[in-house]
């Protein structure tokens, strides 16, 4: 499913729940849609550096299994607009669902 | 471990990319493959299958390069102003050193609009949506419309009476201006400086927060941001006083420090582009 407008709003909820490198969030988002957000992983990246210059996020370098990685997290500036962006989505699906419902 | 197929798939996504950002982006990517990679082999795949699984997810390479010239400057963007950085000082000291001839004021003309050929240059960019709405650094925002500032009130000037008329790019001074016209061209230039300075003084504070160590030049990038800065600065104040005292050596300390910064970050670019030859 074409998933393009939304993936950052996915990013922020996936480190909303802690820190993460990116593999882990790729492999976090296609697992709790449970395979229907499939999206291809080397577009994950522009996403967070876009974050990380708007200081949503930051990233930091941390060992793993002998291997030095990059891991983001969430920044106070990202934390809000995670909330005030999950408030829309819910509007906005709900509007739509209402739509598709009457429609029916 | 990775693969010839993968270094051939960076090559391609990461083209034309500044160097740094391909350091980076190719650093992330191949540490994703290898993640992928590994959760293949313990799915109970083939060492093959198991890499050709790993690189597919990552999508396809030219559709990603598209997509990441989007969101980062073009290395072809970097060298231009690279070249536009050493010229400016280059012709502004040729042309001072000939002022009396016509090279000296050819030279001097180029100077003056270089900067603002490099600004239509990159209009394009500067108007580009980036991905996700990602605004630009406000150092960005004042040293482009700074430039701006400077160079068109010079323009009209050199349109109109065939020199710049601009009181701090000839021997002029505010004190020789004779139309509210003049005053209104050399207040926007002269607001033009200062938001230069500002930029400048914002860039060389935010160098100094960057976690990565700019391949050992953290410092002196950060420094000569912040002299630069206060140079010109202390130039426009001067020319606001029209005091020679402090214009001349201020502008010369600007000019040789700019100089300075852009060796200093050819040197972070070499250095970026030795450290991507290490990641390939």
């Amino acid at each position: 499913m074409n998933m393009k407008g939304s993936l950052p709003l996915l990013i922020l909820h996936v480190l909303g729940n802690g820190p993460a490198h990116g593999y882990r969030i790729a492999a976090l988002i296609k697992a709790q849609s449970e395979g229907v957000l499939d999206f291809k992983e080397g577009t994950l990246y522009p996403t967070l550096h876009s974050l990380e210059q708007q200081g949503m996020i930051e990233s930091y370098r941390e060992l793993e299994n002998g291997r030095e990685r990059r891991y983001y997290r969430l920044m106070a500036a990202g934390q809000a607009s995670l909330s005030a962006e999950r408030a829309e989505w819910e509007e906005y699906a709900s509007a739509v669902n209402t739509i598709l419902r009457g429609l029916a | 471990m990775t693969s010839p197929d993968l270094t051939c798939w960076l090559k391609t996504a990461a083209h034309g990319l500044p160097t740094a950002a391909a350091a980076r982006l190719c650093a992330e990517l191949t540490d994703h493959y290898l993640d992928a990679y590994e959760y293949a082999l313990e799915e109970g795949l083939d060492e093959a299958t198991a890499r050709r699984t790993a690189l597919e997810a990552l999508g396809n390479a030219r559709a990603l390069a598209n997509e990441y010239q989007h969101t980062y400057h073009t290395r072809r963007r970097y060298r231009l102003a690279a070249v536009v950085g050493m010229s400016y000082p280059l012709l502004y000291g040729f042309s001072v050193s000939f002022n009396e001839s016509v090279a000296g004021h050819l030279a001097f003309n180029l100077a003056l609009f270089l900067p603002l050929l490099y600004i239509v240059y990159g209009f394009k960019t500067l108007l580009a949506v980036r991905p996700h709405g990602a605004p630009l650094y406000i150092y960005e925002q004042l040293i482009h419309t700074g430039i701006v500032a400077v160079s068109v009130p010079r323009l009209f000037g050199w349109v109109i009476y065939h020199r710049p008329l601009i009181a701090e790019a000839t021997t002029r001074s505010f004190s020789d201006i004779h139309s509210f016209s003049e005053l209104l061209m050399n207040a926007i230039a002269l607001l033009g400086l200062f938001l230069i300075a500002g930029g400048f003084l914002l860039l060389g504070e935010r160098a100094l927060r960057v976690r990565e160590s700019l391949y050992g030049l953290l410092k002196p990038s950060a420094v000569l941001g912040l002299v630069c800065g206060v140079g010109l600065g202390v130039y426009a104040i001067g020319t606001l006083g029209n005091n020679t005292l402090v214009r001349g050596p201020a502008e010369a300390l600007a000019v040789m420090s700019g100089m300075l910064s852009v060796v200093v970050w050819s040197m972070i670019f070499f250095r970026a582009q030795g450290e991507i030859r290490q990641v390939a």
